[in-house]
């Protein structure tokens, strides 16, 4: 039986979007080490770099549906910078990595390497919705919880559960531009 | 030193915060990409990545999970199982929905198991409206539906009494098993060969293998793992070509509604021979054995063999195929009628799509790359432009 090694990258994406979790671990196999190698440069640390991984690839499993690239890679090591902010506050070698930035203006000469989807992972994870709306998603994108469930919960009605969501789900959408997954189709 | 320190620190706030300004976050970027690179010795990877795999596993199927584990586990130990059960339930919420619900909200499921098993004196039994168990006793078989989309046939231990018998037959007689538009099947013969029908599509065999060739006959598209068997030959015949295996693992698409009978080896070896001894040619693996219609030549080309058998996996896979060669496979699985407003769309098309997906999705994908459709009950109508 053929496995999924053979998948392109896009197969592997229509796939993931789909809920399929063969494809999912196929996007590990193929990204994880590169990432972990990434947050090993910076935080030198096995079990801190481990977390890291590992939360980057459940964000991507809860967040299948509304991923929209053309491709992961830099996308998903976007997510690991951003992880790595909360991972050199609290890291062991805290003061050890915070010593090793030269000061702003330094890198001048550096190239600019995957930017973009940098600017676009922090403003995904930091656009501030009302807290209410934040609630709710991550009872439902975290945690799992029905729309019944949440209601039930908060003491509201599904409705406004379904209303906050799409809502959220749409400034979501927008914040990661609206490359649909669907477009794999055209050559 | 020190200022420094404090420098990244607040930018670190600063990003996390929700208050970083682009070149901030350009800065932070910058710094992450000059660690890059340097000497440092490195773990290996290799002995980490399975525990973290396996930590990821657990945190996304939180407490029991919404589709348990065990239902996977179970599928991979019956090892045939690549259809979800589901597909019956969607079908039938569609057709509840259909009947309600206005144009612009129509949507079609996608197929499941469902086929018809034709016993040699005509007798017909349609496999989806039975239980799981035993179906038929011919003799020297036994049929028995083992799951909801599988019929098995067994060789009768000799002497074995009292069960149902429905049709006692020759061991020659033919059976046939059909699959509709917007069905699928899996079938196992009683010599162990494998035998995945995809939609449309239907097999003819004999109740037990009694020659020195084991031959079934085929139209639309199958999948075989043919159990080894050096002294005796498998040979399936389609309208055009007839293909004999020695012990292997093929595809065969040969729908009246494509131009060529394709014959794809994944391993093994087969040799395609045309219809009336007119020429032949032995396949490699990888290989893919194309008889045009109307044509006494075999073409023969590298494919990639997963594209092919996508379907049997449960995905519809396209690799360069033109608006008709696309529809011909959404109208087969969704089981749906295709007719095109204005002149066809020139684009090729590429991609996969996961069968379970319901026809809106896919439609609305189309739509994203600029082929627009519209869904008129079980009728896809492609616009011009």
């Amino acid at each position: 039986m053929p496995s999924y090694k053979n998948y392109t990258e896009k197969q592997l994406l229509a796939l993931l979007h789909g809920s399929d979790e063969r494809a999912f671990t196929e996007i590990y196999r193929r990204h994880a080490e590169s990432l972990y190698f990434f947050a090993w440069n910076i935080l030198r640390d096995t079990a801190e770099c481990k977390d890291a991984i590992q939360e980057v690839f459940v964000w991507l499993w809860n967040n299948r549906r509304e991923i929209r690239v053309k491709e992961l890679k830099p996308y998903l090591l976007a997510a690991v910078k951003y992880k790595l902010i909360r991972a050199i506050r609290n890291s062991k070698r805290r003061d050890e990595i915070l010593a090793t930035y030269p000061g702003p203006a330094a890198f001048y000469a550096g190239q600019e390497v995957e930017l973009k989807e940098l600017q676009a992972i922090v403003r995904q994870f930091t656009r501030a919705l009302p807290p209410r709306a934040k609630e709710i998603f991550d009872l439902s994108r975290n945690q799992h919880l029905s729309n019944r469930e949440i209601a039930a919960r908060m003491n509201i009605s599904e409705k406004t559960v379904e209303n906050q969501m799409t809502i959220t789900l749409k400034k979501l959408r927008h914040t990661l531009g609206n490359l649909s997954v669907w477009s794999i189709f055209f050559f | 030193m020190m200022k420094n320190n404090t420098g990244l620190a607040e930018l670190l706030e600063r990003i996390s915060g929700g208050q970083a300004s682009e070149e901030d976050i350009r800065e932070y970027n910058r710094w992450c990409h000059s660690l890059q690179g340097k000497e440092v010795p490195v773990p290996d990877f290799n002995d980490l990545s399975p525990e973290i795999l396996s930590a990821i596993k657990k945190q996304i199927h939180p407490g029991a999970g919404r589709y348990p584990l065990k239902f996977w586990i179970k599928i991979a130990a019956a090892v045939l199982v690549l259809v979800s059960a589901l597909g019956g339930y969607y079908l039938r919420t569609s057709h509840d929905l259909s009947r309600t619900a206005r144009y612009q909200h129509d949507d079609v499921a996608p197929g499941g198991n469902k086929a018809t098993l034709t016993l040699a004196n005509g007798h017909t039994i349609i496999l989806d409206a039975m239980s799981t168990g035993d179906v038929a006793d011919q003799g020297s078989s036994l049929i028995k539906k083992e799951d909801s989309g599988l019929v098995v046939y067994q060789k009768a231990a000799a002497g074995m009494k009292g069960r149902p018998s429905v049709d006692r037959q020759a061991p020659t007689a033919f059976n046939t098993l059909s699959v509709p538009r917007g069905g699928q099947y899996r079938l196992i013969l009683p010599d162990g060969t494998k035998i995945w029908l995809n939609s449309a599509s239907s097999v003819r065999y004999p109740v037990a293998f009694t020659g020195d060739t084991r031959k079934v006959i085929i139209t639309g598209e199958v999948y075989l793992e043919v159990a080894k068997d050096a002294g005796r030959p498998f040979v399936v015949a389609t309208r055009s070509a007839e293909i004999t295996v020695l012990g292997t693992s093929f595809n065969i698409n040969a729908y009246d509604d494509e131009p060529a009978v394709n014959t794809t080896l994944v391993e093994g070896s087969v040799k395609v021979s045309l219809s009336g001894n007119l020429g032949q040619a032995i396949l490699k693996p990888g290989e893919q054995a194309s008889v045009g219609n109307g044509k006494t030549t075999i073409g023969i080309k590298k494919i990639n063999v997963d594209n092919v058998i996508a379907w049997v996996h449960g995905h519809l896979s396209l690799e360069d195929c033109s608006i008709t060669e696309f529809m011909n496979q959404l109208s087969r699985w969704y089981n749906v009628d295709v007719e095109y407003a204005g002149e066809k769309p020139q684009q090729r098309f590429g991609g996969m799509i996961n069968r379970n997906a319901s026809l809106s999705d896919v439609l609305s994908a189309l739509s994203a790359g600029g082929i627009h459709t519209r869904l008129e009950g079980r009728k896809i109508i492609v616009l011009s432009h």
